[in-house]
């Protein structure tokens, strides 16, 4: 059975979606950093990391877009076409390979201006000792 | 890494070394891969044709990378610890465009003893157009 779509008219205010895990590995930060051309050694490196000001390898703050776009489509999909109209980073704390994260997403706003649909997604994902790494705030122009 | 200005070296209107990337379909797909985000706007042409972008699209996180990339080769471990970046995505970003992201202090702050910058950054293309644009504020060490 494929996932429900999740529907503009599905959405409310304050909807909390099912928790995602994210397990954060070397590969993954690889992959992303040949995929946006940033391949700094603090990154790829395990020696120069080490060496660097934060004592081991990091992962690119942005790789926060892998999961929180993920956060919201657990067990559900979203409709194809849509688009990402704004967004907010809080890097609270750098994510390294080997952690596992904890995603919550939920649904602060939602409305329609110029007959275009926006819902307004906050997530928060902490690692497995519990201490909070990265908050988004993504707005989308939901397509149907 | 090792080119992280102290808060004394940075005055307002300080300009962040630019980033400059090229778009391609092929890189748009890797950043679907790398991203597991294979919206069909992104990456399938048939659908994006029909779309209102008349085509694909790279996906809007890509370019915040951009800028994300030029905060970090700046500020270091002030990005990455206490970084915070809003940004309105304002044009698609194509294949075949030039994209450089760039960015300028406005202001200074001084929180709990530590010193933020805060900074206007933008990606502009070839035409000159910003195509996504925002704020971002790191701590200066």
């Amino acid at each position: 059975m494929s996932p429900k779509e999740l529907l503009f008219d599905d959405i409310y205010v304050g909807q909390e979606f099912p928790g995602l895990e994210y397990h954060l590995n070397r590969e993954t930060i690889q992959k992303y950093g040949e995929a946006v051309e940033d391949l700094d050694p603090i990154y790829t490196d395990q020696e120069a990391a080490v060496a660097s000001e934060f004592g081991g390898p990091v992962a690119h703050p942005t790789t926060a877009s892998i999961y929180i776009l993920k956060a919201y489509k657990v067990g559900v999909t979203s409709p194809p076409g849509g688009v990402h109209a704004k967004q907010k980073f809080e890097f609270i704390s750098p994510t390294r390979p080997g952690e596992t994260l904890q995603i919550k997403a939920k649904v602060v706003d939602k409305y329609i201006k110029r007959e275009r649909r926006y819902v307004v997604i906050e997530s928060l994902a902490v690692n497995q000792d519990g201490e909070p790494k990265v908050k988004s705030l993504m707005t989308v122009i939901w397509a149907k | 890494m090792n080119s992280r200005e102290r808060v004394t070296e940075v005055d307002i209107g300080f300009e962040i070394p630019p980033v400059m990337k090229e778009i391609t379909q092929e890189k748009i797909n890797k950043y679907a891969e790398a991203s597991e985000d294979f919206n069909p706007i992104h990456v399938d042409e048939e659908f994006a044709a029909k779309s209102m972008f008349k085509g694909t699209i790279a996906h809007g996180l890509l370019s915040l990378a951009y800028i994300s990339e030029m905060m970090s080769k700046w500020l270091g471990k002030g990005w990455l610890t206490g970084g915070e970046l809003e940004v309105t995505f304002l044009v698609p970003v194509r294949p075949g465009d030039r994209i450089i992201a760039k960015g300028s202090v406005i202001e200074k702050t001084e929180e709990s003893g530590k010193h933020y910058v805060i900074c206007d950054v933008f990606c502009e293309n070839q035409k000159g157009d910003k195509v996504i644009s925002g704020r971002a504020k790191g701590v200066v060490q």
